[in-house]
């Protein structure tokens, strides 16, 4: 405590806390070291960039999206009308084929009992 | 920033001596030393409108360039103890020299330099603010929120081992 007291109470240090005083002597900063503190003092206080807002974002991202489904909806509508259609037509030219194909037969029917009724001799008036 | 640019190139040139010193001989690395001294202004430059006056700002920088340092040094992964010696030889051709005049002038100071880094952390603090700030123990113990008992079983102990050091170290100097 010798040290101390002879520090603090004004009375003379020894040589070697003398010699500890001389050799801490404030240094020198590094050369442009207020340069370099008022750069990076300046760059902290810019603004910072401007962000897109990022409010608007996920609602044009939905928009897009709306946009992909609605456009996939109206196509899968289109083509399933153009199926109904394809297969609409296909019964009816079904229904044409069987029609076509009674009227055939009834008229290969009617035909044939003409031409034996006229060999059994009755006369039509033609 | 909370104070204009020429009031801060104000500051740095009155403290950045003190500043950096602190920094240099409680880390003992150079570039470490003026990272530090230049994170302690940044964080002045933001807090400088609640201080009053020039001694509140010394004060403020003193204590905030202790911390910075304090938790550099445990954030360093090898400890200064057990290289000490071999500092004792590089600090003469790499370290303060960069500076030139009297501080590296003095083989007997450069040694004693080396031979702080060589104590404790919380001894060396107490030294350094003691002989290098001149600071009377109650002003040691105000900046570091610390009983100036301690403060003052600290300044002893680093004093001794300091003295202990130097007479393995540098017989040829004490007298």
């Amino acid at each position: 405590m010798s040290d101390l007291k002879s520090t603090n109470e004004g009375m003379q240090a020894d040589e070697f806390e003398e010699q500890v005083r001389r050799s801490l002597r404030h240094v020198e900063a590094p050369k442009d070291f207020a340069v370099r503190v008022l750069e990076r003092a300046a760059a902290a206080g810019k603004p910072l960039p401007l962000r897109p807002r990022l409010r608007h974002k996920p609602h044009r991202r939905w928009r897009k999206w709306i946009g992909v489904v609605a456009a996939i909806v109206v196509l899968v509508v289109l083509l399933a009308n153009q199926a109904r259609i394809r297969r609409e037509r296909a019964r009816v030219a079904q229904i044409q084929a069987q029609f076509d194909t009674a009227m055939r037969v009834t008229s290969g029917a009617l035909e044939q009992t003409r031409m034996e009724l006229e060999r059994a001799g009755v006369n039509f008036g033609e | 920033m909370a104070i204009s640019a020429t009031e801060l190139r104000n500051a740095i040139e009155t403290h950045q001596r003190m500043v950096f010193s602190i920094a240099l001989r409680l880390t003992g690395d150079y570039g470490l030393a003026e990272e530090i001294a230049q994170d302690v202004f940044l964080d002045f430059s933001r807090s400088a409108d609640k201080l009053n006056g020039n001694e509140h700002a010394r004060f403020w920088l003193r204590r905030v360039a202790v911390h910075r340092s304090t938790d550099a040094l445990r954030h360093r992964s090898h400890q200064p103890e057990a290289t000490a010696e071999e500092w004792v030889e590089d600090t003469h051709d790499h370290s303060f020299d960069r500076n030139g005049g009297a501080h590296a002038s003095s083989v007997a100071a450069v040694k004693i330099e080396a031979l702080l880094l060589a104590i404790p952390e919380q001894l060396r603090l107490a030294v350094i603010l003691r002989y290098q700030e001149d600071m009377v123990p109650g002003e040691i113990a105000e900046l570091l929120g610390q009983p100036i008992a301690t403060v003052k079983s600290h300044l002893r102990r680093g004093l001794e081992l300091l003295r202990k050091k130097a007479a393995v170290a540098m017989k040829e100097y004490i007298r």
